[in-house]
Formats: C-alpha cells, structure tokens, sequence
C-alpha cells in the first residue's frame, strides 16, 4: 500500500464527510417532496465513518486498505466481517457488537488477498483509520 | 504557567524528556515528545499562550519521531505516534506541525465519548455560541479565523464539544490550519494575525496555522449555551444570503456530522432534538467578509 | 419521536439507529403499533387518512414500505412464511 495512498484515505475522511452529508441532502429533499407515499431515511453519520463506532466505509482500491506488517515486514491485508452477512442498505457496513477481521496471507500479492477477502469471505477492505478506530474498541483479528 | 514563558532550552528540554511537554487544549491534557528542533521554535511561538499542565494526567501521549523511508532515504520524515500507535503514514520532517495538529485532532476524534463531538466550527459572542457546521465548501475555518479576529471568541475551527446533560459547549481554542488560497486570504484581511511557515506539500495541498487570539486560549475553561447553527456555503462573486432552515434538515446535517453519534446512542438523539429546538438555523451563503460579518453580528446581536 | 413541522425524527432504541419520517411513514408505524392489521386494510386507512386512491400502484408502494420496515425492525410480520 503506497503511503501517499493510505494518507489520502485518512486524509479525506473529513471531506467524505461533507459528500455523505451532501448525498444525504439530497435524499432529504426526496422526504419533503413525496407526500402520496410513505418515506424513510435512515441517518448515517458520515463522520462515524473514521470512528469508534462499528460502521465502516468500505474501500474499493487494495492499494488504500488498512494491512498489517508480519514478522517478516510483508504486507497482510485487514478482512472485516460485516455482521449480519447481508446488509442491503450498506454503506456504511456494521461490523456488530464484536467487529472481527481476518489478515491475508503475506505471501500473495495485495490484489489476491483483496479478491480472497471480497469474494470468498464476503468481507470488505477498510481504511487505516477505521481499522485504527477498530482497534480501539477490541477488534478480533483472525487469518484468512 | 504558559509555553511562551519558558526559554528555548527548557522548552526543547521539555520536549525532549520522559515527561515530555505537557500542554492543556482546553478540556484536554496532552502530553507532547520531540526532539526534532525545528518543533521548539514553532511551539515555543504558536504555542505561547497555551498552560503547562505539569501536574495533571494526560489524555493522549504524542509523539513526533523520526522515520526513515525506504523509498526517499535521503529525506528526513517523522512519524506521529499517540499511545505508541501510528494512525498515519510518516511524512517529510518540514510537515511535523501540520502531523502533530492533524494528530491529536484526530485522537480527540477517535477516543472522546464523555461529550458529543460535532464537525463544526464554534465561536461565542454575547456570551452564547453560534455553530458553523462543516460541510463541503463552507470554508468554516476560513471564515472562523475572520471571526475570532472581530468580537467572536474561538471555541474550535473543528470540534463542537456538547456535554448531552447541559447542552453547553465547551472550547477547544487550538491552532487553525489554513489551506492553499486561503493563507492570503487571511494574510491580506487580518495583516495582524499571527500564521505559522507555509507548509508545502501536504495531502492537503499548502497548510498554515492560525495562533488563537490570547483571550480565547484564556478562556477555553469559559463553556457556553448554544443560540445559533448556520450552515455556511462560500460561493465567489455570490450576494450574502441568510436565510431559516427547516428544524429537521439542521437535525440531519448536524448529526450526521456528528464524530459519535451513534456510540453516544439514545443521549446523541435527545442532545441533538435539544440543540435545534433551542437554536435559530440558518443556511448562509456568503462571498466576502464584510457583508458576512455584519449578517452574522446582526443575527448575534443582544 | 420528535415532530419537525410534519416531519418525524424517530430513534430505534433496539438498533441504535435515528430515523427520518413523512408523515405517512410515521402513520403506518402509529396504526401498526395500535394492532396488526393486513395489508389491504392498511392501505384503505392509509387512503382515507390521506384522500388517496387505494390502487394497485398504491399498494405496491406500501408493500415496499413494509419490507423496509420489517428490515430495520421497526415492525413485524404476524405470520412469517413457515
């Protein structure tokens, strides 16, 4: 994971922020508007995402995905778990009351363990801060 | 006892110690270490009006250490650590006071559950304070440093700390970064203001910090009530626009630029419906700073 | 629940979650806490209440509302399929 990249997802937090609160806006109006049939907004706390609660923003880039450094110093890429499996209304994913998250295998290439994590485990990449953030609150972390 | 009245040596000395230089940001102690020197002469002028806090305990434990690149060897970078850990990448030493602000910002972020932590600017006059929630293109710590520097005293550029029990706010005066345009922004209206270096190169694009007025950083134990919340929208060559804002709109916007929200729960749910029940909501759009600062010393007004 | 001029906010204690409302929205949670009722007689209450037409387009709006509902355990299904 290049620096420049993991800083920027750190970076940006505050003005993913500001997009998700946009983003909501607009749903907001929808709200007002639609009196002939019932609404429901469901709020997202944008800023939640770069916090200690257990909602997090998937990343989509291998190269922007929190890893952690083996004994060797290779690269294993941070796996969370949603919890429920199935969430339809995501993003932001709710990791539960026990977030967990599996390390890839040092041996592949950041990419695979991507693919390996997305694919097969059904699990999401996330950023240094939300995996940080995770830490903070007791984050179990397995092998893939 | 302040910063400022510490010589170079014994703020370097400080800084450099096991009990490092510890530092009150309004609620919140900090514990900084350092031996970088270019950070002794930068604190020692930003940091000046600031209280030691030798006897208290520290909430975070700060470091900037140096950090060599695999990729760049030839360049210094430095690290920030809080409690040992490492939030971010390490960047080139000439940035270690954008790394060392951005870091304990990000700490309180991350870790302060005893208050609902807003995104916003917050600023107090006639002794409530007017919110200046964050959102894209509002230039809240822009228009903040204009503010402080004309009546309004500075409780944060970023945070709005809410005790869920009082509904007051409490400050947290700490250096305001200015981005990219910005800088000359500020430089050409406030000429008084004291700014940090320009720091280049950050994710950020080109940063430099505001020094609070001393009256501020001498009253961050001062909470107050909350009376105003305007979303502020910077648009060029735009006439000043400052107009209500629909109760549940405010509500949305607000909490979802809540820090904790959702870890704060139910008590986050009833401090937000209390705040917009009891504050006017406007939504500003505004070009320069004249007209906004008499929209908003209207709006502030007794 | 809190009344924004017409609009609702609501906290959901059990899933920790804030939720935004029309009042056609919050109507349907009021008359399903009041007792279960079907589907149609949902919409014909619904339409009363709010001068409509209870038509097919109409119920497959409600029926989609309902579904979300159930999602976010804000009501449930008196008869879940076995």
């Amino acid at each position: 994971m290049s620096e420049k990249k993991t800083q920027q997802s750190v970076a940006s937090d505050m003005e993913k922020d500001g997009l998700a609160v946009a983003s909501q806006l607009k749903r907001r109006r929808l709200l007002k508007s639609t009196v002939a049939i019932p609404v429901i907004m469901t709020l997202h706390s944008g800023a939640a995402l770069a916090r200690t609660s257990n909602l997090v923003g998937a990343v989509v880039d291998s190269g922007d995905a929190a890893t952690v450094p083996n004994a060797q110093g290779q690269a294993q890429i941070v796996c969370a778990i949603p919890d429920p499996a199935d969430q339809p209304n995501a993003p932001p994913y709710d990791l539960g009351m026990s977030p967990q998250a599996l390390l890839g295998p040092a041996d592949k290439s950041l990419e695979d363990q991507a693919a390996y994590c997305k694919n097969v485990k059904g699990g999401i990449l996330i950023s240094a801060t939300a995996f940080t953030s995770l830490q903070g609150k007791g984050l179990g972390l397995g092998m893939l | 006892m302040k910063v400022g009245q510490l010589s170079l040596e014994e703020l370097r000395a400080r800084l450099g110690s096991e009990n490092g230089l510890r530092v009150k940001f309004g609620p919140f102690m900090v514990r900084i270490q350092s031996f970088l020197p270019s950070l002794v002469d930068l604190l020692h002028r930003l940091y000046a009006f600031y209280t030691l806090a030798d006897d208290d305990i520290a909430e975070f434990h700060v470091q900037i250490v140096p950090k060599r690149s695999l990729r760049r060897p030839f360049t210094p970078f430095v690290q920030f650590l809080v409690d040992g850990q490492t939030p971010f990448p390490a960047a080139p030493a000439h940035q270690a006071l954008t790394m060392l602000e951005w870091g304990i910002n990000l700490a309180i972020a991350v870790r302060v559950n005893h208050l609902l932590l807003f995104h916003c600017a917050a600023v107090e006059r006639n002794g409530h304070v007017l919110l200046l929630p964050a959102w894209p293109g509002s230039g809240k710590t822009t228009l903040c440093a204009a503010l402080i520097h004309h009546g309004y005293r500075l409780f944060s550029d970023e945070f709005g700390l809410m005790d869920v029990q009082s509904g007051q706010f409490f400050p947290l005066p700490r250096l305001m970064p200015l981005k990219n345009q910005a800088i000359e922004v500020i430089r050409h209206f406030l000429p008084e203001v004291t700014l940090g270096p320009e720091i280049h190169g950050t994710l950020k694009g080109t940063v430099a910090h505001v020094r609070p007025p001393e009256d501020s950083i001498g009253r961050e134990d001062e909470p107050a009530t909350p009376r105003w919340i305007v979303f502020p929208k910077w648009m060029a060559n735009q006439p000043l626009q400052l107009e209500e804002m629909p109760r549940s709109e405010a509500f949305l916007l607000l909490a979802s630029n809540a820090f904790n929200y959702e870890v704060l729960g139910e008590a986050a749910f009833d401090a937000v419906t209390g705040l917009i029940q009891r504050c006017e909501c406007r939504k500003l759009v505004y070009s320069d700073f004249d007209s906004v600062l008499t929209a908003l010393n209207a709006l502030t007004d007794d | 629940m809190v009344d924004w001029d017409g609009e609702f906010t609501v906290f959901q204690p059990a899933a920790g979650k804030t939720h935004f409302l029309n009042e056609m929205g919050l109507h349907i949670l009021i008359l399903l806490d009041r007792a279960p009722t079907t589907l149609e007689h949902l919409c014909q209450l619904l339409a009363e209440r709010f001068s409509l037409l209870s038509d097919e387009s109409f119920m497959q709006q409600i029926q989609q509302t309902l579904h979300r509902f159930e999602a976010l355990g804000l009501v449930a299904s008196a008869n879940p399929p076995q």
